[in-house]
């Protein structure tokens, strides 16, 4: 055993991992491993190391991010045509999501890949999007030479063909931006012209100036009121087709009253009109909807199996491999699946054995051994050496992608002001109905020639705007909040639904359990050099438990091993550098026979021995996260909890501890598991699903909320209303709770509103409502609602512990 | 006050500049990316961090 050098604490000046007994130095700093050093090396001989300057150890371990798949695709061309964003003899432009991504440092680097690439003419991040703009002549560097480097500097780009729908969102971002910015620029100007109108200047000026001053506001109005407000005028239309009412008629009728009545006033000399609140008035409801609209934009919450899917896979035809777009797949086809990565469409194993990784399809956490003639479904992974696979469907009909093919994935979604908002304001019209037949009423009866005034009055007056401005800052201050939090919603809707619930459906492999487990008890008890020999012993087996030993080490080949052998089983045997290790069960890692102790042998123990001597023992299977007691604890009063596993029922002892036991179910299959929120649906329930993986697709889907659970955010996720980061699952009573009290805020903003419409309208009946009082009313109301959801929204958060 | 038609034309002209500045500034994608530039005018320029490879191989700095 050599002295102990240089692993007091020091961290890898790449990654910042802490450095282990194979740690490496180049120059005068410490790497965790090879890969890192290459890195610092590759930037070191580009001059680029003010890397290191901007931020503490920034880099990402490239064996990390390199999810081992192949790039040969990249040199197709019809693939690379839609891939790029501008494809030319001479330019090429790119743009890659690079999840990685993640301080000052990584800008830097990325910003400044033309010094690391010949070819590449520029780049340029945009940090909140997580994404990379690359420009380069495909002359001198090609597509997959330019990914190739990314990989080579440890950030590995997401590729996916279907980034078109990204776009489609930022346009309709900039539109309303638009919208704004035109309002505002109205409503300014209208608001000085209108002054004349409320101090006593009209004795300074003449007339003139009046009629121009009317005159120009009202043509300022019309593109405020033909572009600004259009959304209003459609949504309501659409309503009125459907023969639905929601908030959008309540504006519109608002909108059109103080427009008509405007209009008249000016054209037929009598007064300025109403323009100042009306052009305030949509400004105002504008910047609401921006403020709601805030979207997560590194966050993608509609990807399919599409995304998770490769691209392209190799082809086999006679002695002819060839990499080809996966849809482009036949029945019949001879592919070749290397290890690691995934089988894009049903089909049959045709040579040897494989060991099939299905955790992220059926949640089932162990490999699957799979021997020749053996059906190996989409989207599970290789776990090891090639596979020669002739394909049995195609990629859209194979047994997981026809999941998507179901209803649920149809459902229409609903866009806009949430229902309940909708059904507020529509109690709310009926009352304004009310009040304005009974003003007509009692004018025509009193006064003829006042009726038309103080009916459009009253309709002006009486217009939700305080409510239909209080929801949207109500609902985007919530969703901040709890974006702060780990919880990031789809949209602001869904804090309705969240609020609505009724029950829980948990999955539980990578919900419930983690696997970032054994991790502690595998090491404690071994040297540094001996954990090493047990991984490079692990290397060579295909076994899962193996697999998982070997991920412990990086570099498992510097060590020789002699007498390696598998007894199936039982476990391996290696000898290295005259040691002798043992890894599998009891009685044959140890020399001395063993009594085996019952709950051991139950959960599958393994052991690891050196030399005869057993130094550890662990337990494969996955371990529950800590915080779950507490949490079905606090959620079980007010929620049903169910749990659907596609995983066998080896903890059912243990979770029965937590959840009713009626309530769990094994060996689920993805489109039982979307049949089952269905039934719960039909008994009546809002149903909330947490799933991480591709087999909970359907699930979520159809449940009324469905959250995505996940370690990195912006990995792959399957199509949620929400992404949750792990961590914060023990928040979720607390975020369902907040999600309630916001019906609280918005219910106190109704209170607000009433009181408003109450000042307003005692003016409005007696068919009085001047100007300047619309012109003081509006904006004081819409500021201090607006004050309130804020203040109120925190105090909410702060009760529930949020923030 | 006739010299309000001036002025009053003046300052309509000055915010449809301003109006127009801001329009062309959303088309431009000035407002998309609200957070990277704030880091990228930190970063030193290629000249100088192009001397630094030269003289920093060395181990000296050349400033």
């Amino acid at each position: 055993m050599p002295p102990v050098i240089n692993t007091i604490a020091r961290t890898c000046y790449h990654c910042g991992e802490k450095c282990e007994q194979d740690s490496v130095m180049s120059g005068e700093h410490q790497f965790c491993c090879t890969g890192c050093m290459t890195v610092y090396e590759i930037l070191e001989n580009n001059g680029l190391c003010e890397y290191y300057d901007f931020e503490k150890n920034p880099g990402i371990n490239p064996a990390k991010s390199f999810d081992h798949k192949r790039w040969e695709f990249l040199d197709d061309k019809k693939i690379q045509k839609q891939l790029t964003d501008y494809f030319s003899e001479t330019l090429v432009i790119v743009s890659f999501n690079i999840p990685g991504m993640h301080c000052s440092s990584c800008i830097y680097l990325l910003e400044n890949l033309s010094r690391l690439a010949k070819g590449v003419l520029a780049s340029e991040v945009n940090f909140l999007k997580k994404e990379i703009t690359i420009k380069f002549d495909p002359g001198e560097i090609s597509l997959r030479k330019v990914v190739e480097t990314l990989l080579s500097i440890g950030y590995a780009p997401e590729i996916s063909l279907n980034n078109s729908e990204k776009n489609a969102a930022s346009g309709k971002n900039k539109k309303i931006v638009y919208q704004i910015g035109i309002a505002g620029f109205c409503f300014g100007n209208i608001m000085i012209l209108s002054l004349p109108e409320y101090f006593d200047f009209k004795s300074l000026l003449t007339s003139d100036f009046i009629h121009l001053f009317r005159y120009v506001n009202l043509l300022l109005i019309i593109p405020v009121l033909v572009f600004s407000a259009s959304d209003y005028f459609r949504n309501s239309w659409f309503a009125l087709k459907n023969l639905r009412s929601n908030m959008d008629v309540a504006v519109t009728i608002g909108i059109a009253g103080l427009a008509v009545q405007s209009f008249y006033d000016v054209l037929s000399g009598r007064g300025g009109g109403f323009f100042d609140s009306l052009s305030g008035l949509i400004f105002f409801l504008l910047v609401g909807r921006f403020f709601q609209q805030k979207t997560f934009q590194a966050l993608s919450f509609d990807r399919d199996y599409k995304s998770y899917f490769p691209l392209a896979i190799t082809r086999v035809k006679g002695s002819d491999e060839k990499s080809i777009n996966v849809n482009d797949l036949m029945i019949g086809d001879d592919i070749l699946v290397h290890n690691r990565e995934l089988i894009p469409a049903d089909s049959i194993l045709e040579k040897g054995e494989a060991f099939i990784d299905y955790s992220f399809v059926t949640g089932e956490s162990r490999a699957v051994l799979c021997s020749e003639g053996d059906l190996i479904y989409a989207g599970g992974r290789n776990q090891g050496t090639r596979l020669k696979l002739k394909i049995f469907k195609t990629v859209s009909q194979s047994y997981l992608t026809r999941l998507w093919n179901d209803k649920a994935f149809n459902k229409e979604e609903q866009t806009g002001m949430s229902i309940w908002a909708n059904s507020l304001s529509n109690y709310f019209m009926v009352g304004v109905i009310i009040i304005a037949a009974a003003t007509g009423i009692y004018w025509k009866i009193n006064n003829p020639a006042l009726l038309m005034r103080s009916v459009t009055a009253v309709l002006i007056v009486a217009c939700p705007c305080v409510l239909a401005l209080s929801i949207p800052f109500t609902f985007g201050q919530i969703m901040r909040i709890m974006g702060k939090k780990g919880l990031y919603l789809k949209n602001a809707r869904c804090i309705e639904k969240l609020a609505a619930i009724h029950s829980i459906v948990f999955d539980k492999t990578g919900t419930l359990t983690t696997t970032e487990n054994n991790d502690h008890e595998f090491s404690s008890n071994l040297l540094p050099e001996e954990k090493e020999w047990v991984a490079a012993a692990a290397s060579q087996s295909l076994h899962p438990i193996s697999r998982l030993l070997k991920d412990e080490n990086t570099n498992p080949e510097y060590y020789p091993i002699t007498n390696w052998e598998e007894t199936i089983g039982a476990g391996i045997k290696a000898t290295i550098n005259g040691n002798e290790i043992k890894i599998g069960k009891k009685d044959f890692v140890s020399r001395e026979p063993v009594n085996e102790e019952g709950e051991d042998h139950l959960i599958g123990k393994t052991y690891i021995s050196v030399n005869g001597i057993i130094k550890t023992g662990f337990a494969p299977i996955q371990k529950l996260r800590d915080d779950i007691e507490i949490l079905a604890q606090s959620l079980k009063s007010k929620f049903r909890l169910y749990i659907l596993s596609g995983d066998n029922d080896a903890q059912k002892s243990i979770l029965e501890k937590y959840f009713t036991k009626d309530n769990l179910y094994f060996r689920q299959s993805p489109q039982q598991k979307l049949e089952f929120i269905e039934t719960l649906q039909e008994s009546g329930q809002n149903v909330m699903m947490i799933g991480d993986g591709l087999n909970d697709a359907g699930a979520l889907k159809a449940s009324n909320f469905g959250i995505t659970v996940t370690n990195d955010i912006h990995s792959f996720t399957p199509a949620a209303d929400a992404i949750l980061d792990i961590n914060y699952l023990g928040l979720l009573p607390k975020f369902a709770s907040l999600a309630k009290d916001t019906r609280k805020i918005v219910l106190g903003a109704l209170l607000f509103s009433i009181m408003y419409n109450c000042i307003g309208l005692s003016f409005a009946v007696r068919g009085n409502l001047q100007p300047w009082v619309a012109a003081i009313l509006m904006p004081v109301s819409s500021i201090t609602v607006v004050l309130y959801t804020r203040l109120a929204s925190i105090a909410a958060a702060k009760r529930n512990k949020l923030l | 006050m006739e010299i309000l038609f001036v002025l009053f034309g003046a300052s309509f002209l000055l915010a449809i500049i301003f109006l127009v500045f801001f329009l062309s500034s959303i088309k431009n994608g000035q407002f998309d990316d609200m957070h990277t530039p704030s880091v990228r005018i930190l970063f030193e320029n290629k000249q100088t961090s192009e001397t630094n490879i030269e003289n920093g191989k060395s181990g000296k700095r050349n400033l």
